[in-house]
């Protein structure tokens, strides 16, 4: 989505896509790492040469997106809630569709087409 | 050894002079005194020969025409290029050193480079990565004064082979108020003369102590790995790091890991998994040496 935008020079105009995907997969090749001083998770992306830090929350939703399925936002909600043992409830549902929204920013994740 | 040192700059302004430092060799050529005066005062201790040759080649020239003599001028060209607008002729000789950043921090992509404060003692090295301002310099030449051997106060270089660091000594740099906090703590040791740079900015390089530079070659480990931040008139606080945090920081910092790709990031990360790792807040010298002496001697 950045290089779209800096390639047509659309800066500042509305985004291409507005609608909510439905559908995710996690990007390849990743390189992770983790420590055993805290529960934070650091991302290497090889393609893009960047580094993200996530939390383990984040870690947890790229892993349940990474299994080479397309993934619709209701399993993926509830596969969390059950692994952190709680509801699928709103705010579950909000956390991640803000947590893919940034994973797909940061070339973690990407949407599918409906 | 010093004076045949001295003597070789005669050649400095026709085939130029080749300046072992670290891991580097560096070819230096120029026509201006200052440039000269400038190794006499700073680089007596390192191994200089004649020679056209090196990993770097930095030549140092003057202007031409009217600017010979009109507000004169000095021009850095690193490797046949020239990155940088010309600067005033009296930063001829510290020149060699933003020209030396330049070239390391551009080129020398066989290591992970970080702008990083790096000392080492009793075999083990403490890492101090921070950008431009934090107080890693005035920490680093404070340190040096001590017991510490210098490594470099600018950059961390590591061996992505080895996982250690390589030292490259060289004149620590320091700014504005830590010129006079540092020459009141070091009196014996050698200042150049103040100027401003080309930010406004008062500054200063002190010559490496001769030991740091004969012990050129002496690689070590990481041992501890600190975040410093300089804060006026603030208490020291000193409070562990978490390891994920310190690598972002360390990537921040560093000036070509992405060049090494997989390579690159897991030789930080590895890095990183060997130092104890912390983040130091300080305003007071004294009172932070003492904290790193009971901290790094256990």
């Amino acid at each position: 989505m950045r290089g779209i935008v800096g390639a047509f020079g659309l800066r500042g105009e509305k985004p291409l896509v507005t609608a909510q995907p439905s559908r995710w997969m996690a990007a390849r090749d990743l390189i992770w790492t983790c420590y055993d001083d805290s529960d934070e998770w650091v991302v290497y992306d090889p393609f893009s040469a960047d580094v993200h830090l996530l939390t383990a929350s984040a870690r947890l939703l790229w892993t349940v997106v990474s299994d080479e399925q397309p993934h619709a936002i209701e399993d993926l909600v509830a596969t969390l809630a059950a692994a952190l043992e709680r509801s699928p409830d709103d705010e579950l549902t909000r956390f991640t569709r803000e947590t893919l929204s940034s994973m797909d920013r940061a070339g973690l994740v990407r949407p599918l087409p409906s | 050894m010093k004076h045949r040192a001295l003597s070789v700059l005669s050649e400095l302004d026709a085939r130029g002079v080749q300046v072992a430092i670290g891991p580097f060799l560096v070819r230096v050529r120029s026509e201006l005194t200052g440039v000269r005066d400038y190794l006499e005062r700073f680089y007596v201790d390192f191994p200089i020969r004649t020679g056209d040759e090196g990993h770097f080649d930095v030549a140092v020239v003057g202007g031409r025409g009217v600017r010979r003599w009109v507000r004169p001028q000095a021009s850095l060209v690193l490797n046949g290029v020239r990155p940088f607008l010309p600067l005033p002729a009296h930063l001829a000789g510290p020149s060699l050193e933003w020209g030396l950043n330049w070239c390391i921090g551009n080129n020398a992509h066989r290591y992970v480079a970080v702008h990083a404060a790096v000392v080492e003692r009793g075999g083990r090295v403490l890492i101090l990565p921070a950008p431009p301002s934090s107080g890693k310099s005035t920490l680093c030449a404070a340190l040096i004064s001590g017991e510490w051997r210098l490594f470099s106060d600018e950059f961390a270089l590591i061996d992505p082979e080895t996982g250690q660091l390589l030292p490259i000594p060289r004149p620590v740099a320091l700014k504005e108020r830590s010129i006079e906090i540092i020459r009141r703590r070091s009196p014996h040791v050698v200042f150049g003369p103040e100027a401003q740079d080309t930010e406004g900015s008062r500054f200063v390089h002190m010559r490496p102590p001769a030991d740091s530079v004969r012990r050129a070659s002496e690689e070590a480990r990481p041992a501890w790995l600190i975040v410093p931040r300089f804060a006026a008139g603030r208490p020291t606080t000193f409070e562990p790091l978490p390891r994920a945090r310190a690598l972002m920081q360390l990537t921040d910092q560093s000036f070509n890991y992405n060049y090494l790709g997989r390579k690159g990031f897991m030789c930080l990360a590895e890095l990183v998994r060997q130092c104890e790792c912390y983040r130091l807040e300080y305003s007071d010298l004294d009172d932070v040496l003492a904290l790193l002496d009971r901290v790094t001697a256990r």
